[in-house]
């Protein structure tokens, strides 16, 4: 098990370490603003003019302190910090108190996931498949205007994507609605009206993700085949009698893929940015929406779950694909 | 007379460079336009466009506010180009910092190797792994007072640097291993002039690309900010142009050129920068321009 | 009595290149070119790089692909009293000759065969593209079968290309060639970049097959020492141009072209320590390429005529020609 001692476990060691750090930079970053926010919350108080008794005033500092695990020396706080987050406690949700900020984002992450995962693969699937067929026939009208398009797409921002199909497809020609997940009455099950219902109100934030994410995966593709197109093999294959069905999937395409695997690493951490902006656009009450509330309530604690979540999430996921990879290209051996 | 001379030459390899390819011609111009509105046309405002209330509201584009007026009174086309001003200063800035950091991490992890170069990679991958919008949020709810375009565009310099550094090593080993490395090499050459000298060609496409490709993503992480309410709601940018449309619900009242006017320059804007940065690749990587040569199709 | 299997009459096949704005550039790589390849006997090509060989054998195989364009002159085989003209055939009628007739061998280099698929799998591919009709099972013998004849184990069959050395990934593509049964092989550069003694193994392989198989071998080298070993003729070639072609016998022993002189004088002879000179010069542009003899520039017998005027062939014996003015005085 040369394979278990060289690379996995190198690897599950940098995952955990590149967890550690992030956790740790989302941890110091707000403390070494020159903003205190307790400070934020007391002068916000005070500033309405109402008279608070000054002992009052330092036991509500205190509590809020605690609260905001701000109590004690950096170091302590950032002990407290860890002993608390490895426990997956990250201390009550500010705005929705008692409520733990943990059990809300256990609420909103079905939402995201499903989303994401179910828009990613389409966008990969799609994109690469087309934008395949596309490279390798380059020269022809039909690809070059798909290469039109996705030029067009790629560089758009996901918000103004998520806008577009709003103003369209839910302003001017009112079919899809614009916010929500599910509407109003309906529990999650596995009922058909359950899922269709589901899949009405995600069809708009799903499709703003696949268009752009298509965008990428169309011509990143593209380029890769138009590359691949003029390798040996493609051509010794072409000279042996292979019908060109046969040389663009299993010649060009599939050689052609493997790069793009990787590429989903890379892609992960904007596609997850992606999906909280559109979550924001369509009111989807997944852990993007979550966090703008979190913004815009002041709500600390729910703020660093969200973060901290999200980048165990996109660490693991690159984690798990970095172990996958070996086993799919046949000349990577576990080195 | 030797002056006159080069500039001619200049001339010319400007006038090839444009015609080159239609990429570039079409990206010079919208690059242009752009810049022209925001560095040229909007020394001209006749006022302050963030100023409330210099306007009547609500106006729909007439041939005194050639875009219409929004909600609180500013002239949409005024507003416009304030607007491209500062959301290009932060894309600039921000692109070019974070593309400085990342290369020059990224030359000294591919060249020197070792400690260094597995140290310079952990950083890294912690940089890219971490999901930037959630970081930046956090601090811009932080700092949101102060925040000005050029501190923006630092923090999201330091936020993105992870991507070149992978690039750049994993083509600085490529080229490492290729012949003409070991033939300079053992030429005598030292290692800054290798890399100014021999790898700066290969390296320059991608380069210029990556360049104006972050200056989109600067761009659009800046619009989402402002989507969020971070931004600094004051100043005049793409973003926060969209942030007040929304707010006060454009899309509802009907007032569409306030809301679409941002929405389509940035899509402008963002389409013309990729296009350019295309045609800069295909101009400087001398494989796509042996691939636009030949003619015709297969048999 | 031989009979002529493939027929070359005053091929010109020149890669026309656009460079920016609107002037093209022609290479003439194949600059009339007439020959006959006889049924069942090894020919041999030889060249310098750059002199065309490899462009040739592309075009007789029908693989031509844009900047090349072939401008005069024809390639016909002749299969069983049929007369098929290869350059006039469209992509579905070239995929029924190609491998069922006649068999392209590139060099076995690093990425020759498709990486991500298995050495068998990849036969399987060209098996079943030709011939549906072939279960799997009975493919699967017979690829077994012609990696054995080949002369390799049968772990092969299952490996991917990078697990294999060069010399392996040469004897695949060879039996790859002759999986079904093709009677003409073109072979290019069969031996460069391999050692000599794993080159010995190929070649001695190649006459192997002929032997038993009864196939016509066409062998593309710049190395003269393979053609002494297995070819039955030799045709040289010069700047897109045949100059001479005759049995293998005749050419070392006597050559006749100037230019095929210098090949054999290069050539190192065991016993033999005279200085060796090679010839002044470089090749000749193939886009502008010398007028009159394309050889006159480098040859140190040329005369005036040699400058101006296209040397014709000079039949010595009728398997022996030479395009030469000096010839033509005797």
């Amino acid at each position: 098990m040369g394979a278990l001692k060289e690379y996995i476990i190198p690897r599950i060691c940098t995952y955990v370490l590149v967890v550690f750090i992030g956790i740790t930079i989302c941890f110091f970053i707000p403390r070494f603003t020159p903003v205190d926010p307790v400070l934020a919350i007391i002068n916000r108080l005070t500033e309405s003019g109402q008279y608070y008794d000054p002992d009052a005033l330092s036991q509500l500092i205190d509590s809020m302190k605690e609260l905001y695990g701000l109590k004690g020396s950096l170091l302590d706080q950032y002990i407290a910090f860890l002993r608390r987050a490895f426990l997956g406690d990250f201390g009550p949700s500010l705005a929705n108190f008692p409520t733990p900020a943990v059990s809300i984002m256990n609420r909103a992450l079905p939402w995201t996931i499903s989303l994401l995962f179910v828009s990613t693969i389409v966008a990969w699937l799609v994109g690469n498949l087309i934008g395949g067929i596309a490279g390798y026939f380059s020269e022809r009208n039909w690809a070059k205007g798909l290469g039109a398009f996705a030029t067009v797409v790629y560089p758009t921002p996901y918000y103004i994507m998520a806008l577009l199909l709003i103003m369209s497809l839910s302003y001017a020609i009112p079919i899809f609605p614009s916010y929500g997940a599910i509407s109003i009455g309906i529990n999650p099950s596995l009922s058909l009206e359950f899922i269709l219902n589901y899949a009405y109100h995600a069809f708009l934030p799903a499709l703003s993700l696949i268009i752009v994410g298509y965008g990428w995966w169309f011509l990143s593709m593209r380029s890769i085949v138009i590359h691949t197109k003029s390798e040996e093999y493609v051509q010794f294959g072409e000279m042996t009698g292979l019908p060109r069905r046969k040389l663009l999937l299993r010649y060009v395409i599939r050689n052609s893929l493997l790069p793009q695997v990787t590429g989903v690493s890379v892609a992960l951490a904007s596609i997850f940015s992606g999906a909280m902006i559109t979550e924001v656009v369509f009111s989807y009450p997944g852990i993007g929406y979550i966090l703008y509330q979190a913004v815009i309530n002041g709500d600390f604690n729910l703020m660093m779950a969200v973060v901290t979540y999200s980048i165990i999430a996109t660490a693991t996921a690159t984690l798990i694909l970095d172990l996958i990879y070996p086993l799919i290209d046949p000349r990577i051996k576990y080195k | 007379m030797v002056v006159i001379t080069n500039l001619k030459r200049y001339a010319r390899f400007l006038w090839n460079f444009l015609r080159f390819s239609p990429n570039i011609t079409v990206g010079i111009v919208i690059c242009l336009v752009i810049l022209v509105m925001g560095f040229g046309i909007s020394l001209f405002a006749p006022y302050d466009p963030r100023r409330w209330g210099s306007t009547p509201r609500n106006l729909p584009p007439s041939s005194d506010y050639l875009l219409g007026t929004t909600s609180i009174g500013q002239d949409v086309f005024w507003f416009l180009t304030y607007a491209i001003r500062n959301s290009m200063l932060l894309g600039v800035v921000g692109s070019a910092i974070g593309l400085v950091i990342g290369t020059v991490l990224g030359l000294i992890a591919g060249y020197k190797g070792g400690i260094i170069e597995k140290f310079i990679l952990l950083i890294t991958d912690t940089i890219i792994v971490v999901p930037t919008l959630p970081i930046l949020i956090l601090v811009s709810t932080m700092i949101k007072k102060q925040l000005d375009m050029v501190m923006l565009g630092t923090i999201i310099a330091l936020l993105t640097w992870g991507l070149p550094v992978r690039n750049v090593r994993s083509m600085i080993l490529s080229l490492r291993e290729r012949e003409f490395s070991h033939v300079a090499s053992f030429s005598g050459f030292k290692m800054l002039n290798i890399i100014t000298s021999e790898y700066t060609p290969h390296v320059l496409p991608w380069i210029s690309a990556s360049f104006i490709s972050r200056i989109n993503m600067a761009i659009g992480m800046e619009v989402t900010l402002s989507i969020f309410g971070l931004s600094s709601l004051q100043e005049a940018t793409l973003g926060t142009m969209i942030y007040w449309a929304l707010n006060y619900q454009a899309l509802l009242k009907g007032l569409w050129w306030w809301i679409l006017t941002p929405v389509v320059t940035i899509i402008f804007s963002v389409l013309g920068l990729f296009i350019l940065s295309v045609g800069i690749s295909e101009f400087l990587n001398p494989r796509i321009r042996l691939h636009r040569i030949m003619i015709g199709e297969k048999k | 009595m031989s009979q002529t299997i493939i027929d070359v009459n005053d091929l010109k096949a020149y890669y026309n290149i656009r460079t920016g704005g609107n002037t093209t550039v022609s290479v003439k790589a194949v600059d009339n070119v007439s020959f006959q390849i006889n049924k069942g006997e090894i020919i041999g090509i030889i060249g310098e790089s750059g002199c065309g060989k490899s462009t040739l054998t592309k075009t007789i195989y029908g693989s031509i692909y844009s900047p090349l364009t072939v401008v005069g002159g024809s390639v016909v085989y002749n299969i069983d009293s049929k007369k098929i003209d290869i350059l006039k055939l469209g992509r579905s009628a070239l995929n029924r000759i190609w491998w069922e007739i006649i068999s392209y061998i590139p060099q076995g280099s690093m990425s020759i065969l498709n990486p991500t698929i298995r050495i068998r799998d990849q036969f399987l591919d060209v098996i079943n593209a030709h011939d549906k009709s072939i279960g799997k099972k009975e493919a699967k013998e017979m690829i077994l079968k012609h990696i054995d004849r080949v002369g390799l184990p049968s772990e092969v069959a299952t490996s991917f290309p990078h697990q294999l050395s060069g010399g392996m990934k040469q004897r695949v593509v060879i039996a790859l060639a002759t999986i079904l049964g093709s009677k003409i092989l073109l072979a290019d550069e069969p031996t460069t970049a391999l050692d000599v003694v794993v080159q010995r193994g190929i070649l001695q392989l190649l006459s192997k097959i002929r032997e038993e198989l009864k196939c016509t071998i066409l062998v593309i080298t710049h190395d003269m020492g393979v053609h002494a070993q297995i070819c039955d003729r030799v045709a040289i070639m010069y700047a897109g141009k045949m100059v001479e072609i005759g049995p293998v016998g005749e050419i070392y022993k006597e050559p006749l072209h100037p230019y095929t002189r210098f090949l054999i004088q290069s050539l190192p002879k065991i016993g033999d320590k005279s200085r060796k000179i090679s010839v002044s010069g470089r090749p000749p542009s193939l886009q502008d390429p010398p007028r009159g003899c394309r050889f006159h520039p480098r040859c140190a017998f040329a005369k005036d005529i040699c400058k101006n005027f296209d040397p014709n062939i000079v039949l010595i014996n009728p398997h022996h020609w030479a395009a030469c003015h000096l010839l033509e005085a005797k």
